[in-house]
């Protein structure tokens, strides 16, 4: 797939999801002319590019959705609930094409594709025939704000000034500015003088940049809205101005075309102050106010402020504020990054065995800017939360339509940012819950109203940072979980001993256990029992924790909590006989010192901290480390979720950056749930990587969480 | 990997003890020197450890364990045979793992008219992981089936009796 291809095709990902946000935006307030605007504008867009790159069947869905957007546009029909659905319809088999490169995987799809398009026909007929049916002679009212007049006299011919200054990458977006201007010549009669001060010398030129700009006359009796849409492909890659300048076709008059002539040599150019002032002085009559105000007025044609990062900051200075950068390029940067780590590692190692000055100032040096050039790395590979949130807005709004339940979706906190690799596997997982909680959580209007709620559910989903995660909360003011139900449910899976005692948080945490479904009919959306194990699942692959915390009548919160980046953490390096571990930083507290004697001296493994007793994690026991253990060790205290425990090692031996590698087809055994993964030292040796929250739990003994 | 279609095969041989063994060359990735194996706490008997390719985490398997023979200390001839393996559980994954051998032999062909099956007498093997054996003057070469032998869900089965068995 040539490069152009593959922009068209995420051109057209980013614009599917404009279009859903738009909707959704529609759907709570039907009248928002500019939403309004937005759709058809993309509508448009999709049309050209799709039939530009053969994507015939994208283009004939929204060759006649813009012809319905058009009709609600001029006001001629009102949004409704079926245009909506259509469109929604619509957005779906996009993607899907998208994804298949215009192909309909099955006959199913195709009968549907093709049903589709026929309501969308039939509704583009329908309203064709009303329109027509309603009095042609009203008075058509255009759409532009900032002209609100309205045109009598369908003769009346008035001349434009039309400043189009194409930014300099029009031309790699696939548009040809020769065209529009052809276009234009097609509206009336038409005067063009090319600027061309902007072109550099011959070798400086770069063949995909625009340096082009046109001052055009036009005298024409359309309206200035029908000259905007001439430019409406390049409308985010240029400056469009339009002005009125005359209420007559001003290029009869051979005068003002010299005028214009001499003006377009000279340095300054044409601009409507000259305009203006030649027109002014030119009239025997001193020119209207109305007119005067006329000139005044422009329509700037602007992209609306978008994510897309192609983002022009002026037209004077083609500064990028931001460049989209694909994403494989990030990962092998960051690739390099964690390389460079590695050798970083190998670099203090070796200016230590060698007493030198100046290499030890160079290392160090080089372990400071390491620092700074991994951080921002790690800064550049996050993308906020609202790139996934609006995926859930779409799922509500089916879902809650599919099983007639009314409810409020709102989210919090979409400018949080988390690592990408993080976000693309994270949305599946919350995909999950966020139905679950349609399904389970959110009770139908009537048994809330019993119940003595509102009618209408409410799920929120936020995400923030603490503790140096990322948590993400999804909230639902549904039925909650009845403890005793899944310990019923348990007991009659055979999960459960009728005698284990079980509290009721761990009762709730049984839901995430392989094969547990309380619904009591398995509905298509959830209730396989494939589900919470396979969430709990994805989300420790990220090296993330997931809670549940629920009551009866009152709703469900689930928690999940991941870290900021996936590949480097800081941590301590530490050794147990000749094996180095690494734990993370984030959890460790202090540091101190013991005697050996000491550790099998205290009672029911704990040792006394500061005071207080404190449990103890042995990990040359617990590892079945051999050797003799040095008469002083050293413990370091971590606390996870407000446990504190003392996990005890022969020697710490200092801060230590480190990539994790994942153990390969170790990490598939059993028995490794202790480990992170492994890192790789400067002398070459492996370290292997604690997983301290696990420790923390399996010390604990909490079996359930 | 299907071996029907070609009938002559380059195989790598390797020595457990006095016991020559062949592994199809398709599967070998490379031969490396042992350098510093990190032991991993809780792993199965047959788990060496880890060690470091390049910058990758290798897990290493102690083949004389996995076939049942004792374990020895690494000697100078001591080598790690990195194989890539198809993982049966998941179609087209493949996973990368050490093989820790005494020695390595030599690089040679046979076609599949000379290799023959199995005996049914007198092997301590799996015979599951022996495809078949060849004959070299005194000696007996198995052809060792590598998938089978080193397949993940032979570590996890192995793991979870192993764990049964320590437990």
């Amino acid at each position: 797939m040539d490069s152009l291809h593959e922009k068209f095709l995420e051109e057209v990902t980013e614009f599917v999801a404009d279009l859903e946000n738009a909707l959704l935006e529609l759907e709570k307030n039907p009248e928002n002319q500019k939403l309004i605007e937005k759709v058809f504008r993309i509508m448009h867009t999709l049309k050209g590019t799709s039939a530009m790159f053969g994507f015939d069947k994208i283009g004939n869905l929204t060759h006649d959705l813009e012809t319905i957007y058009e009709f609600i546009r001029e006001q001629k029909t009102a949004l409704s609930e079926e245009i909506l659905s259509l469109t929604f319809a619509s957005i779906d088999f996009i993607k899907i094409l998208v994804d298949t490169n215009n192909e309909l995987p099955t006959e199913e799809y195709k009968l549907k594709y093709e049903t589709l398009l026929f309501s969308i026909k039939r509704k583009v007929d329908i309203l064709e025939r009303n329109h027509s049916a309603i009095a042609e002679t009203a008075n058509d009212i255009s759409v532009s704000a900032e002209d609100a007049e309205i045109v009598l006299d369908e003769k009346k011919i008035v001349t434009y000034y039309i400043q189009f200054i194409p930014a300099g990458h029009l031309l790699t977006t696939g548009v040809n500015p020769l065209y529009m201007i052809d276009d234009v010549y097609a509206l009336g009669e038409c005067k063009v003088f090319l600027r061309n001060k902007n072109v550099p010398d011959l070798l400086q030129i770069q063949e995909e940049s625009c340096y082009l700009s046109w001052d055009i006359f036009l005298s024409t009796s359309e309206e200035k809205s029908t000259i905007a849409e001439v430019f409406l492909f390049a409308e985010d890659a240029c400056t469009l101005k339009i002005h009125k300048i005359a209420d007559k076709p001003l290029l009869q008059d051979n005068a003002f075309i010299q005028k214009m002539k001499e003006l377009s040599v000279v340095t300054e150019g044409i601009s409507l102050g000259s305009i203006t002032a030649y027109l002014h002085s030119a009239s025997k009559e001193p020119a209207r106010k109305e007119e005067k105000a006329e000139a005044k007025k422009e329509v700037v044609v602007e992209d609306e402020p978008k994510v897309s990062l192609s983002k022009i900051a002026s037209s004077k200075n083609n500064s990028l504020t931001s460049i989209r950068v694909a994403s494989r390029k990030l990962d092998e940067m960051m690739n390099v990054v964690s390389e460079l780590i590695t050798m970083q590692a190998r670099l203090t190692l070796f200016a230590e065995k060698n007493n030198s000055a100046e290499l030890t100032s160079i290392a160090e040096n080089f372990d400071k800017l390491l620092r700074q050039l991994r951080d921002n790395s790690l800064k550049i590979c996050l993308v906020p939360m609202e790139t996934i949130f609006s995926r859930f807005q779409r799922l509500v709004r089916d879902l809650s339509k599919d099983l007639q339940k009314n409810i409020v979706f709102s989210t919090e906190g979409g400018e949080t940012e988390v690592d990408k690799s993080i976000i693309e596997n994270l949305s599946d997982p919350i995909l999950h819950l966020l139905r679950n909680s349609i399904d389970h959580g959110i009770e139908d209007a009537e048994t809330r109203i019993r119940n003595g709620k509102s009618a209408q559910g409410k799920i929120h989903l936020k995400a923030f940072y603490s503790e140096g995660m990322v948590q993400i909360v999804i909230e639902d003011d549904g039925k909650g979980i009845d403890p005793k139900r899944i310990r019923e449910k348990a007991i009659e899976k055979g999960i459960l001993n009728e005698t284990t005692p079980l509290t009721d948080k761990e009762a709730i945490n049984l839901i995430f256990l392989p094969g547990f479904s309380t619904a009591q009919k398995v509905s298509e959306i959830s209730g396989r029992g494939v589900g919470m194990d396979v969430v709990r699942q994805r989300i420790e692959e990220l090296r993330g924790e997931i809670y549940i915390d629920s009551k009866v009548n009152k709703g469900t919160t689930m928690t999940i909590k991941l870290p900021l980046s996936l590949s480097i953490i800081d941590g301590i390096l530490v050794k147990a006989d000749d094996t180095c571990f690494v734990i993370p930083l984030s959890a460790v507290d202090k540091c101190y010192e013991i005697r050996h004697d000491e550790i099998h001296a205290g009672f029911n493994d704990l040792v006394i901290i500061d005071g207080e007793q404190v449990p103890f994690y042995y990990l040359r026991e617990e590892f079945a480390i051999s050797g003799e253990a040095p008469a002083i060790e050293q413990i370091i205290t971590i606390t996870y979720e407000g446990q504190k425990i003392a996990l005890i090692v022969d020697r710490i031996v200092g801060e230590y950056q480190s990539v994790l590698k994942p153990l390969g087809a170790m990490g598939i055994s059993k028995g490794q749930e202790l480990l992170l993964g492994a890192t790789i030292m400067g002398d070459g040796t492996v370290a292997l990587v604690l997983d301290s929250g696990k420790i923390v739990k399996q010390l604990l003994h909490k079996v359930f969480i | 990997m299907s071996t029907e279609s070609v009938s002559i095969q380059s195989y790598l041989s390797f020595k457990l003890g006095q016991e020559i063994f062949a592994a199809n060359v398709l599967t070998v990735n490379e031969v490396l020197e042992v350098g510093k194996i990190t032991k991993v706490p809780h792993a199965p008997a047959f788990m060496r450890g880890v060690t470091n390719l390049r910058g990758t985490v290798l897990p290493v398997i102690d083949t004389r364990v996995k076939f049942g023979m004792t374990p020895v200390a690494e000697t100078q001839d001591s080598c790690i045979i990195v194989l890539t393996i198809a993982q049966n559980a998941e179609a087209g994954k493949h996973i990368v793992i050490g093989a820790l051998v005494d020695s390595v032999v030599e690089v040679f062909e046979a076609s599949q008219e000379q290799i023959k099956p199995l005996p049914a007498m007198g092997v301590r093997y799996n015979a599951n992981f022996i495809k078949g054996t060849f004959k070299v003057g005194e000696d007996f070469i198995m052809f060792l089936d590598i998938d089978k032998v080193f397949s993940s869900e032979e570590l996890v089965v192995l793991n979870s009796s192993e764990e049964v068995a320590s437990a």
